[in-house]
């Protein structure tokens, strides 16, 4: 019986092997109910890593990657992964010129895409097909296994461009360790099994992709492909639910308030779902509470780190949050150092306040910019303020950009949000300084009496974290991953 | 208001849209150009927040209870396809 792999060293490695006893087991099932194979994910993998190899490709060049989400895509990844080639998957959803400059300030040599596009589209870097031409050849396992042979786990295997809300990109860039240190934890956290279906709604260039796609294949669970919009329109994330018994949803809080919001998560069409995990925001108790309420035989999980560090703190919810309830965004995950810093780089005292340092596997190797490549500082500092509570479970106190003075008084601005959204018909909150004011903006359908919310903060904020202004909207600006387009809200409520 | 029947009924169904197409344009300001064929999905005027205002919008004018497996963008993408959605979910 062959002998299976326990712990992969590189992205490719996650697909079971030819002599595997899984694999003609289905690794995928794209949006249109089509399915792939481990074996014919492995061959898909190779005929890329033979196409990018005769393009004149060597390890450490750089591919991006633009294309829906479907077998091929992953099968890209897995191909440039091969032959020790970086890919870089783009935004789908952006324009041609923010292609071009992220692609020209990471260096990219090649694109892998499955739209009709003229070879010299984006000269000089070279526009390659994403899908296989019939019979395109496989230059058999020599070449691959030769350029195989050379690298390490610490080699580039990825680059993820940040989602750019101010100014140009940056690229994330990550090796095969830094991402599978990670899956292998995560399959141990939420006991992924080989059975359960997992619903991939995010796109890939978001880090939340890494689990869907590395953790599946590792553990040969099935990846379920969302549709593209699935994160808009609730009815794709039912059916894709309800068609493929899909039992584990890893997403962030908004598509999650959605489904619950226009009654997805009632009945029996989403009666699989066993895990639910959710990252990339803070999820309001009250909203986490109802969402747990309707689901009550599902696992809830927040991941918490930002794509630097990948997931570095989690916490499994035991029961609902009550009214008012602080949930912790974790403990440290087994593979990860976490220490609270104050300003000076110290350690703070228990319970105080600090700034959340990283070490371990999972820490980037470091930025690519238009000026090259600058090595992560390590521990890498988040940005992101906690405390830690009698429970050793951390306490999000926002970010670095968010702990701010006005008028002389010291504001966490996660505090006000948590006080508004306690507010009957508030279903978002982002406070802002502006100029010397607090501004709060709040998502709300119907209208909110100004006089009684600001009446509600009082009975629940610090007299020096009284918003001097309230900005209702019906919506929220929202970044391409689904988080709240912060730097977007602000421009809009400062004119 | 309750929609009894729609196959004799091309009237109200016309005037339903013609509320749909006025909340729609109302919901932002870039929307005040929309057409009962505008297509909302392309032109990104429809997000998941918009898609709760037109669930809401149903239940409160036309009393349609629209399932959430409806709500898919071959259902949304046009305000006329909106329309057809709430007729048949006040059915």
């Amino acid at each position: 019986m062959a002998e299976r792999i326990e712990y992969p060293l590189f992205l490719d490695q996650c697909v079971a092997l030819a002599n595997d006893v899984d694999a003609d087991k289905v690794a995928i099932v794209a949006a249109d109910g089509s399915t792939t194979t481990h074996r014919e994910l492995k061959r898909m993998a190779e005929v890329v890593a033979t196409r990018l190899t005769a393009a004149g490709l060597a390890p450490g060049d750089r591919v991006a990657i633009l294309a829906r989400k479907s077998a091929e895509t992953i099968a890209a990844f897995l191909g440039a992964s091969l032959t020790g080639i970086v890919f870089v998957p783009l935004d789908n959803k952006a324009a041609p010129d923010y292609w071009r400059a992220v692609m020209s300030d990471l260096q990219v040599r090649a694109l892998l895409t499955d739209r009709a596009m003229a070879a010299d589209t984006f000269s000089p870097i070279r526009v390659l097909p994403l899908v296989a031409a019939p019979g395109e050849p496989v230059s058999g396992n020599a070449t691959v296994s030769m350029l195989a042979r050379r690298r390490t786990p610490h080699d580039d295997a990825y680059i993820l461009p940040t989602s750019g809300s101010t100014g140009r990109p940056k690229g994330v860039l990550l090796s095969h360790t830094n991402a599978l240190s990670f899956v292998d934890w995560a399959i141990r956290e939420i006991e992924l099994q080989p059975d359960d279906a997992v619903l991939g709604i995010a796109p890939f260039q978001f880090d939340l992709s890494v689990f869907d796609i590395y953790a599946a294949l590792q553990r040969r669970a099935r990846l379920v492909l969302a549709p593209e919009l699935a994160a808009t329109f609730p009815g794709l994330i039912v059916e894709a639910i309800e068609v493929n018994r899909v039992s584990v949803l890893y997403t962030v809080p908004t598509v999650l308030r959605t489904l619950l919001d226009t009654g997805a998560l009632a009945g029996d069409a989403v009666a699989s779902l066993r895990v639910i995990i959710y990252a990339g925001e803070p999820f309001p108790a009250p909203a986490l509470a109802r969402v747990m309420r309707a689901l009550p035989n599902v696992s809830f999980y927040n991941f918490f780190g930002p794509t630097e560090t990948n997931v570095c703190l989690a916490h499994r919810l035991t029961a609902p949050p009550a009214d008012g309830a602080e949930v912790p965004i974790g403990t440290a995950a087994s593979f990860a150092d976490i220490r609270l810093v104050d300003p000076a780089g110290a350690e703070v005292a228990a319970g105080a306040i600090g700034e959340i340092l990283v070490d371990g596997p999972t820490v980037m190797k470091g930025y690519i910019t238009a000026n090259g490549f600058m090595p992560a500082p390590r521990p890498f500092a988040t940005g992101d303020f906690a405390r830690r509570g009698p429970d050793d479970a951390l306490y999000f106190c926002g970010r670095r950009d968010q702990q701010v003075k006005v008028r002389g008084m010291r504001i966490e601005l996660p505090a006000v949000d948590d006080a508004l959204l306690t507010y009957p018909g508030v279903s978002e909150a982002a406070t802002f300084v502006i100029g010397q004011d607090l501004v709060a903006c709040v998502g709300a359908r119907d209208p909110i009496d100004e006089a009684a919310l600001a009446a509600h903060c009082r009975s629940r904020l610090a007299p020096g974290s009284q918003p001097h202004r309230f900005v209702r909207l019906g919506s929220f600006p929202r970044l391409s991953n689904g988080k709240v387009d912060r730097v977007g809200l602000k421009a809009q409520v400062s004119n | 208001m309750t929609i009894i029947d729609t196959r004799d009924t091309g009237h109200m169904s016309d005037d339903i849209e013609r509320q749909v197409v006025e909340f729609i344009r109302g919901l932002n300001p870039a929307n005040a150009s929309v057409e009962p064929s505008t297509d909302l999905i392309a032109s990104g005027l429809l997000d998941s927040l918009a898609i709760l205002e037109v669930i809401a919008f149903a239940a409160q004018r036309f009393s349609a209870t629209i399932p959430a497996r409806k709500l898919t963008p071959a259902n949304l993408r046009t305000p006329r396809a909106v329309t057809a959605l709430i007729v048949a979910s006040a059915r």
